[in-house]
C-alpha cells in the first residue's frame, strides 16, 4: 500500500494517465450497457424513436467525467454521488430520446393513411428503476457495509 | 468480478428485458395493423331517408383482431362533417365504445346518426383509442369518406 502510494507520488502523470484510461474503459462499458444497447433495443422494436446525437455524445463525456472523478477519489461517499449522477445522465438521455413519451408514425393500409401515437412513457419506469434506483441503493448499501466493517475492526 | 460490476450487469440485463417486454407488443401490433390483421372500420352503412328532409345513417363499427396481441378498452370517436344539397355545412360527433378484442375475435357495434338535410358529401375523422396488451395506450387517427358526391 505504501509502496503503491510512493509510486503514485513519484509519477502523478502516469497515475492520471492510468485513471483516464480506466475511466474511459468504464465509461464505454457503462455507456454501452445503460444507454446505447437499451436505445438500440427500443428503436428496433418501436420505429421513429429519435436519436439526438449531441445528447448521446454529451452523455458519454459526462459518463467519462464522473468515472474519472470516481477513479481519482475512490472514496465510498463519492461513489454514492457518482451513482446518482450516472442515474441522472441516463434519465436525461432517455427523456431527450422519448420527448414526452409519445412516439408518432404513419401506417398505410389500403390507401388510407393512418396516423398513430403510441404512449411509451412506461419505458421510463425500468430506466429509472435499473439505471438510477438500483445502482444508487447498491452503492448506499456498500457504503453502510464498509462503515460497519470499519467499526467492527 | 467486483460485486458492483456484477450488480451493474444484472441491472442492465433487467433494464433490457423490461424494454423488450414493453416494446414487443407495440412492435407486434403495428406489424398486425400494417398487414390488416387488426382492423377497425365502418361497414354496412345504410341510409334511411326520413320525412323531414333529413336522413338516418345506420353504421356498424367492426373491430377485427387476427393479430397476436390483445387489445383492450377500444373507444372509437367519430367526428363527421357534411355538406348538404343546399350547400350548408354541418359537423357532429359520436363516440362508440367497442371494448376488448382478443386475438381471433370480431366485435360489431351498431350506431345510428341523424343527419339534418340531404348530404352530398360526408367525411368522417375517426380516432381510435385503445390499450395494447392492456397497459400501453395507443391512438390511431384517419379520415375516410362515408358519402361522396356523385356516389
Amino acid at each position: 500500500m505504501t509502496i503503491k502510494a510512493d509510486n503514485e507520488l513519484k509519477s502523478p502523470f502516469r497515475y492520471v494517465l492510468k485513471a483516464i484510461l480506466l475511466s474511459l474503459i468504464d465509461s464505454v462499458i457503462a455507456y454501452l450497457g445503460f444507454v446505447y444497447i437499451p436505445y438500440m433495443v427500443l428503436s428496433s422494436l418501436i420505429s421513429n424513436i429519435p436519436m439526438p446525437h449531441s445528447v448521446f455524445y454529451g452523455g458519454f463525456i459526462a459518463f467519462f467525467f464522473i468515472y474519472f472523478v470516481d477513479r481519482v477519489s475512490s472514496q465510498t461517499p463519492m461513489r454514492i454521488l457518482i451513482s446518482m449522477l450516472q442515474g441522472v445522465i441516463i434519465l436525461y438521455i432517455f427523456l431527450s430520446v422519448l420527448r414526452g413519451g409519445i412516439v408518432t408514425g404513419e401506417i398505410e393500409y389500403h390507401g388510407t393513411r393512418i396516423y398513430y401515437e403510441a404512449d411509451i412513457r412506461l419505458v421510463l419506469y425500468p430506466i429509472v428503476a435499473f439505471g438510477f434506483i438500483v445502482p444508487l441503493l447498491t452503492s448506499i448499501v456498500g457504503f453502510i457495509e464498509s462503515r460497519i466493517k470499519k467499526e467492527e475492526m | 468480478m467486483r460485486y458492483t460490476t456484477f450488480l451493474s450487469l444484472i441491472s442492465v440485463s433487467l433494464m433490457i428485458i423490461s424494454l423488450v417486454v414493453i416494446g414487443y407488443p407495440i412492435y407486434t401490433f403495428i406489424e398486425d395493423a400494417e398487414n390488416g390483421k387488426f382492423d377497425i372500420s365502418l361497414r354496412d352503412i345504410r341510409i334511411i331517408k326520413l320525412e323531414n328532409n333529413s336522413i338516418l345513417l345506420n353504421i356498424t363499427v367492426y373491430g377485427i383482431n387476427n393479430g397476436g396481441v390483445r387489445i383492450t378498452d377500444i373507444g372509437v370517436s367519430i367526428i363527421y362533417n357534411y355538406t348538404t344539397l343546399t350547400n350548408d355545412t354541418y359537423e357532429g360527433s359520436l363516440n362508440v365504445y367497442v371494448g376488448d378484442i382478443s386475438p381471433g375475435d370480431v366485435v360489431k357495434k351498431n350506431v345510428s346518426v341523424y343527419i339534418k338535410g340531404i348530404p352530398k358529401e360526408l367525411y368522417a375523422k375517426i380516432t381510435v383509442r385503445m390499450n395494447i396488451s392492456g397497459y400501453l395506450p395507443f391512438k390511431m387517427t384517419f379520415e375516410t369518406p362515408i358519402l361522396k358526391s356523385g356516389a
